[in-house]
């Protein structure tokens, strides 16, 4: 294969096709490696999986697209000032829908911006949350006894279970 | 086929993620995530969770500047904000305190009954944002030595023995420390009375937990208030005095926390008699802040910083514009300005500290609301809030 590839199709894990440009897959050392197997295999018919759900793999493709200029070349402070504006947009999203897997995706894709970025955002959101909250959106449940609660009640007074 | 990692249809996330992002979460989100669940209560009181928690807080943002005006504490954060510090311990008979140093998260803090002058310090080590206070056992001259391998000095004039206090982290031995030194009290300028002469230096370890003598083993040198610690080495802005020639210059006293190995040596500064500095940290190195007058009414500031550990190369790295004239102000460096609580009266009476930017030399006072006058007792320390546990009670 030569090098004029410009982007590799992938599917995702619910099988639909995507395309990536060979510079954004660049972001991520998996995809990286499977573009080489790509361009370098003799047999290219074979679509590689992504075991990354189509909803999310539009947002971590989108990501990277965006990224792939900076991270290739190099920026201006303008430039960088406008990539963190458009990441502040971009996380704009639901944390139980779509957040954590993004976080899931951007750790196993071995993005550290996007897991940064991913990571940052959830903390911002359980600043604001109550105990409860923070339980049903990690999807976890109290599992402290009542005597435990009370003991923790008595270590931190004003902080409560719910 | 080539697959990449796995994710099913509602992440569980692993413990990995869970803890990368509870490490960016601020102490009073984390002290209620401790309510979630077991797992959670666990991961956050681990040593490696705190350890990485203030790491990662060091390396993403500056720390707050800790002010200090008499009774009123107040936080300034990176982004220019003020909070204040609500609760200010005060124990026993005493009613006001003095932060004396400042460590990841941990204040030290002198309390005291005022007016009565205190021959000894009662110390507390303190975390804000836990809330957590532990008293230091005490030391007084009546103590019959019981506890203590060592008797304080009398003072011959019958007075009590000034006395410095210094407080400081050793990534080498993972403790903390607190050192106090007592000096004889020696007249050597006309405006107030400097601590010359160590005769004794006590230093309390917090996993010990108690206190011990440590030799000084310098002579004909006084120190000034506020050590700074860097790396594991505590600085203290001081001087020496010339036995020969009865000349003093400026010096550090530094205090390897580790080994207990105090050191003497010269600061580059200008005449002794004409100038305040103070030690602060710049680019995480020692730095020392030199205010000296140039004509009547107009000072100023010179920055040099230790380029290397030992304390023998410095090196000039701003030197300010004319600024109007401040008395004995405290002085440190923060996020490229250099920060001064003015001593000077018509400035206390304003609430207001100065921020000199070292890159346009731009001077402006920042109103700090309800701070309270200040008359030259102000303090200010870096502080970067943290759940490092002390052994202490919650307050």
């Amino acid at each position: 294969m030569s090098s004029s590839v410009e982007a590799i199709t992938v599917l995702s894990s619910d099988g639909d096709e995507f395309k990536i440009t060979v510079s954004a897959a660049k972001l991520s050392k998996p995809l990286n490696w499977m573009l080489e197997d790509v361009c370098f295999s003799d047999d290219c018919d074979e679509v590689p999986t992504i075991e990354v759900n189509s909803k999310t793999l539009v947002k971590v493709i989108e990501y990277c697209e965006k990224h792939a200029p900076r991270a290739n070349s190099g920026a201006s402070d303008s430039d960088a000032e406008e990539l963190k504006k458009w990441d502040i947009e971009f996380m704009k999203m639901d944390v139980k829908d779509i957040l954590f897997h993004i976080l899931m995706a951007a750790n196993y894709l071995h993005m550290e911006g996007l897991y940064d970025l991913a990571c940052q955002t959830a903390a911002d959101l359980m600043k604001g949350m109550t105990v409860s909250q923070i339980r049903k959106i990690f999807h976890i449940k109290n599992d402290f006894s009542s005597e435990e609660q009370e003991q923790l009640r008595r270590q931190h007074p004003g902080c409560s279970f719910d | 086929m080539k697959r990449i990692a796995v994710a099913g249809n509602m992440p569980f996330l692993p413990e990995e993620i869970i803890r990368y992002i509870l490490m960016r979460l601020p102490v009073k989100t984390l002290i209620r995530s401790r309510f979630v669940c077991k797992h959670w209560e666990n991961l956050i009181r681990t040593p490696s969770f705190i350890s990485e928690h203030l790491h990662h807080y060091r390396t993403h943002q500056s720390p707050s500047l800790l002010l200090q005006r008499r009774y009123n504490l107040r936080l300034l954060d990176c982004k220019m904000k003020i909070h204040k510090v609500h609760i200010a311990p005060v124990i026993g008979s005493a009613n006001t305190f003095q932060i004396v140093g400042s460590s990841n998260g941990l204040l030290c803090v002198n309390v005291y009954r005022y007016p009565v002058y205190c021959p000894c310090p009662s110390l507390l080590l303190w975390n804000p944002a836990t809330r957590e206070v532990r008293q230091l056992p005490p030391i007084t001259p009546n103590t019959k030595g019981a506890d203590l391998p060592f008797q304080l000095p009398p003072d011959r004039r019958g007075v009590y023995l000034p006395f410095r206090i210094g407080f400081g982290f050793s990534p080498v031995i993972n403790d903390y420390k607190v050192v106090i030194t007592y000096h004889d009290a020696t007249v050597i300028t006309n405006d107030y009375d400097f601590p010359f002469e160590v005769l004794l230096v006590v230093v309390y370890s917090l996993s010990s937990g108690s206190w011990k003598k440590v030799e000084f083993g310098i002579k004909n040198v006084g120190l000034d208030e506020q050590s700074v610690t860097v790396n594991g080495i505590m600085f203290w802005p001081g001087f020496g005095r010339n036995p020969d020639t009865h000349t003093y210059y400026f010096a550090t006293v530094s205090f390897d926390i580790a080994n207990e190995v105090f050191t003497l040596t010269p600061t580059p500064t200008p005449d002794w008699s004409t100038s305040t500095s103070r030690l602060t940290m710049y680019e995480k190195k020692l730095a020392l802040l030199s205010f000296f007058a140039t004509q009547d009414s107009e000072y100023l500031i010179e920055l040099w910083v230790m380029e290397d550990g030992s304390g023998a190369s410095w090196a000039k790295k701003y030197s300010s514009c004319l600024i109007p004239r401040v008395v004995r102000p405290e002085m440190t460096i923060w996020m490229n300005q250099i920060v001064c609580d003015p001593g000077e009266k018509e400035h206390y009476k304003e609430q207001k500290i100065i921020l000199l930017n070292i890159s346009t030399n731009e001077l402006k006072a920042f109103n700090i609301s309800k701070y309270g006058r200040g008359n030259g007792s102000g303090s200010i320390y870096y502080h970067a809030e943290s759940l490092v546990p002390i052994g202490g009670k919650k307050l």
